[in-house]
């Protein structure tokens, strides 16, 4: 049985890229991980990807970047869910690497949410929500999560600024991070008095379309360890999901994909919340990202809020989260977005992440899901 | 024409959209004086024939009980059908859940394809062909901008659950007319967005002349005089014509006061008459009886004597047409030219 | 979604027909295979057409088929037999929480210049 373990990463800046497909741009984040670690035996070639059928008419993309990159000997999957699209692959390629199959494995994904208009980018990131409540409906992800925002805020007396508290700090982690798309502090204020989406959620309660590439080598520790490599392990994962539908869930604002998905991966890893001190977490939305932190256990239902306030999470805090801006500010290239969590976990854990470094990391949390908590991906990170 | 066996309203049903424009709105976009009504009705972006009639019906349905089982028609007469091919009516019997073992047909006579429609479910009825059936008059009627009819064209319906007299109506069918000639005072040509129409040509010779020929044919065959009417209800292309109709063949400002919506609500064509009939149903007592006068450009008119009966007071359409009318809120023509879809894009 | 499969669900979008689980009771719209609840079969269940709006907001980030008429209201209604669904709010310019609608037939977008028009539920205020 393999110890999958990551040893090096590849990625663009987040950003626009008018002049650049969605081949050009995984091309250049594989090519700077092959290069930069000298990553050349790939079993595997797994690409997470959300919008190019929908948007390009491009499908089995896998197959394709493995042929733009002239990798003949690899075997291939093609992941596509969002949001979460990158973190199927990842999960998949560590079971991979973990039975055995595989000892080397890159993985990621990519997304060029630029090749479409406004409209498109909207109805496309609401497509993994269940077409019949959404898609049909005009509901989008954002108005469906702005109606379920209300409801937070009234049961647990939060007031609008408490909503916005965490993209605040994520812009704040941003402005000093190379490879993010929104560097531009903002203020409570600003939030506020943005173009609403839908109220209450404003522009900046919401994550932006970004193009970007991310992806990461997997492999079995003691072909690393041989190899040469420094390595950060993957100590637990888990998954599991929920009604799409909100309002057929116990509660419509408790994330319980997450939180049973987060109890598989610290069992797995053998460690408690309290020992993870870096988080990256997925959350399209503020109010996705106050109700991934309530689902996490590390306060009542209804107090993260108070918790980003406290500055628990902030890069000098007890468990600074979304180092880097999160899908708000660095940058939301669907496909993509999980494979760059595990980018900046690894960052985190080499001491390589400058101006955003955080002190002594010890275990790293990425979470990841599908849409508004209908399937989620727990991964912990940890040791090198 | 008189039926075989005796047939009439089981119930009734209605609909006006929520938008009004003002004809000083339009008539001040055109710098001109004229202003034939005061406002029509507008339909919202995701309203049209289908949606219309659907609420009619909806309304007939459940202000009167119907037992929907029974309902063995439905037939919807419109000039303004979403599809130039595909059945509107086929929505209406999913969307209602009436039976699938169902007659269908879409009708066309221009503004008197809604009594054509009750003219044929009275006929199977009668026949003993089918035991009920649904008629309704329905438009999103279209005029050309800066045209006259751009006053007046307007949306709106009403639909009449028929069934015979023995399962209980509120108004009994007592005899029929119809009168038909060549006359093309106004039409709209295939793949055309817009009708066309004669201007005075529409009045002496295809209006007045076919109204006069139907109630006139209707009198003197059957024996009626217009004081034998509580109510008159005319066709109301505009103010103008319906009055000085009632008044050429002897009726009251007071027959046809409760029936004339056409100030408010503007000519709302296959529904205009049908609409009127719902307003005046609404006020009607027991025993009163209802002269309805058809029109259609083309041209023809379809008269009928209907005698209310005590079901019209357990019966009527909830709410009555006046609430309808009164809850309606302005529109500007910005909001109707971009709903009416007239914006270039 | 396409011209075929918006046809297969037509019936329950037109009369708002949600699904009932036989084992525990419990109700869905959109109807569902399976209950969510306890995983018994569901049976076809007809909600009231009447209920009242427990939260709105107005959708101004328009999807594509949804952006010909500008910004619209979305809500969550409380139907009269206390399910709450998620729908398209029409004819309602100022919504309000606790505000009666009713669920009618509306059109919802078409399937371009050529294509065909899609109808469903939407709720507007009640009438009168």
């Amino acid at each position: 049985m393999g110890r999958p373990v990551i040893v090096g990463v590849g990625y663009t800046k987040v950003g626009e890229y008018w002049d650049k497909d969605v081949f050009q741009l995984a091309y250049t984040a594989i090519k700077n991980l092959m290069d930069e670690y000298g990553v050349d035996d790939v079993d595997a070639l797994y690409v997470g990807n959300a919008l190019a059928g929908y948007y390009d008419r491009q499908l089995a993309l896998a197959s394709h970047v493995a042929d733009a990159l002239s990798l003949y000997d690899t075997a291939v999957s093609t992941f596509s869910s969002g949001g979460a699209s990158s973190a199927q692959a990842i999960y998949n390629a560590v079971l991979g690497v973990a039975s055995g199959q595989f000892k080397s494995v890159i993985v990621g994904g990519v997304e060029k949410m630029s090749e479409e208009l406004p409209a498109k980018v909207v109805r496309g990131t609401s497509l993994v929500e269940n077409s019949f409540l959404v898609d049909y409906n005009g509901l989008t992800s954002f108005s469906l999560q702005a109606l379920i925002a209300q409801m937070y805020m009234e049961e647990f007396g939060l007031k609008r600024e408490d909503l916005s508290l965490l993209p605040v700090l994520e812009h704040e982690n941003s402005s000093k991070s190379k490879h993010s798309q929104f560097r531009n502090r903002i203020s409570i204020e600003m939030v506020l008095n943005a173009p609403p989406v839908a109220e209450p959620l404003t522009i900046f309660d919401v994550s932006a379309p970004g193009d970007g590439a991310a992806f990461i080598a997997v492999m079995d520790e003691d072909y690393a360890r041989k190899n040469g490599f420094k390595y950060v392990k993957i100590l637990g994962m888990g998954s599991a999901s929920q009604p799409a539908n909100p309002l057929e869930r116990a509660s419509p604002y408790m994330f319980e994909a997450t939180s049973r998905a987060l109890e598989k991966a610290l069992s797995g890893a053998g460690i408690t919340i309290e020992d993870v001190n870096h988080l990256e977490i997925y959350n399209p939305t503020s109010i996705a990202g106050l109700l991934v932190l309530d689902s996490l256990g590390l306060c009542k239902r209804g107090e993260s809020a108070k918790l980003v306030g406290d500055g628990y999470f902030s890069l000098e805090g007890r468990a600074p989260v979304n180092t880097f801006g999160g899908a708000k500010a660095r940058g939301d290239p669907k496909g993509a977005v999980t494979a760059y969590q595990f980018v900046e976990a690894f960052l985190q854990h080499m001491n390589m992440a400058g101006d955003n470094q955080i002190g002594d990391v010890k275990y790293s949390l990425i979470h990841s899901m599908v849409g508004f908590d209908i399937s989620s991906y727990v991964f912990i990170l940890g040791g090198g | 024409m008189k039926p075989g066996n005796d047939v009439g309203i089981y119930g009734y049903g209605a609909y006006i959209p929520r938008y009004f424009i003002e004809n000083k709105i339009i008539s001040s976009l055109w710098k001109r004086d004229a202003q034939p009504i005061q406002s029509k009705s507008f339909p919202n972006y995701d309203e049209d024939t289908i949606t219309i009639s659907y609420e009619a019906a909806l309304r007939a349905i459940e202000s009167s009980k119907a037992p929907i089982e029974k309902i063995g028609a439905i037939f919807i007469g419109s000039e303004s059908k979403p599809y130039a091919v595909k059945p509107s009516g086929t929505v209406l019997v999913d969307a209602l859940g009436l039976p699938r073992s169902i007659l269908s047909a879409d009708y066309e006579f221009a503004c008197k394809a809604g009594t054509e429609a009750m003219q044929t479910v009275f006929g199977l009825v009668s026949s003993g062909m089918i035991e009920m059936g649904i008629a309704i008059g329905a438009d999103t009627a279209q005029g050309r901008p800066g045209d006259e009819l751009e006053y007046t064209a307007a949306a709106g319906g009403a639909a009449y659950i028929i069934s015979r007299v023995d399962m209980g109506v509120l108004a009994r069918l007592e005899a029929s007319y119809s009168y038909v000639s060549d006359t093309p005072d106004f039409w709209r040509r295939s793949g055309e967005d817009y009708p066309r129409h004669l201007y005075r040509f529409t009045g002496e010779p295809a209006y007045f002349h076919h109204i006069m020929s139907s109630v006139k044919g209707l009198f003197e065959k059957y024996g009626y005089q217009p004081s034998d009417f509580a109510y008159a209800v005319f066709h109301q292309p505009n103010y103008k014509f319906p009055t000085r109709v009632a008044a050429k063949l002897g009726f009251t400002r007071e027959q046809i006061k409760p029936g004339l919506v056409v100030p408010l609500v503007g000519n709302t064509y296959s529904g205009s008459s049908l609409l009127g009939l719902a307003a005046t149903l609404d006020v009607a007592k027991p025993g009163d009886k209802i002269l309805l006068a058809s029109f259609g450009s083309g041209a023809g008119s379809d008269a009928m004597v209907f005698e209310v009966t005590e079901l019209i007071e357990e019966r009527r359409m909830v709410p009555p047409v006046s609430k309808m009318i009164s809850r309606m809120s302005p529109g500007d023509y910005s909001t109707y030219a971009l709903y009416r879809d007239m914006l270039k894009r | 979604m396409t011209e075929i499969s918006d046809w297969i669900y037509r019936i329950s979008r037109y009369r708002l027909i949600g699904s009932k689980c036989v084992e525990c009771g419990e109700v869905a719209y959109p109807p569902r295979l399976t209950c969510y609840k306890c995983g018994g079969k569901m049976a076809d269940y007809q909600l009231p057409r009447r209920g009242k709006i427990l939260y709105y907001t107005v959708v101004k980030s328009l999807p594509e088929r949804y952006n010909r008429y500008g910004a619209y209201p979305v809500a969550i209604v409380e139907l009269e037999d206390g399910t709450r669904i998620f729908g398209l709010l029409t004819d309602v310019d100022n919504p309000e929480k606790g505000m009666e609608v009713e669920a009618v037939l509306r059109k919802l977008y078409t399937y371009g210049e050529h294509g065909k028009i899609i109808y469903g539920v939407k709720f507007r205020p009640v009438l009168g």
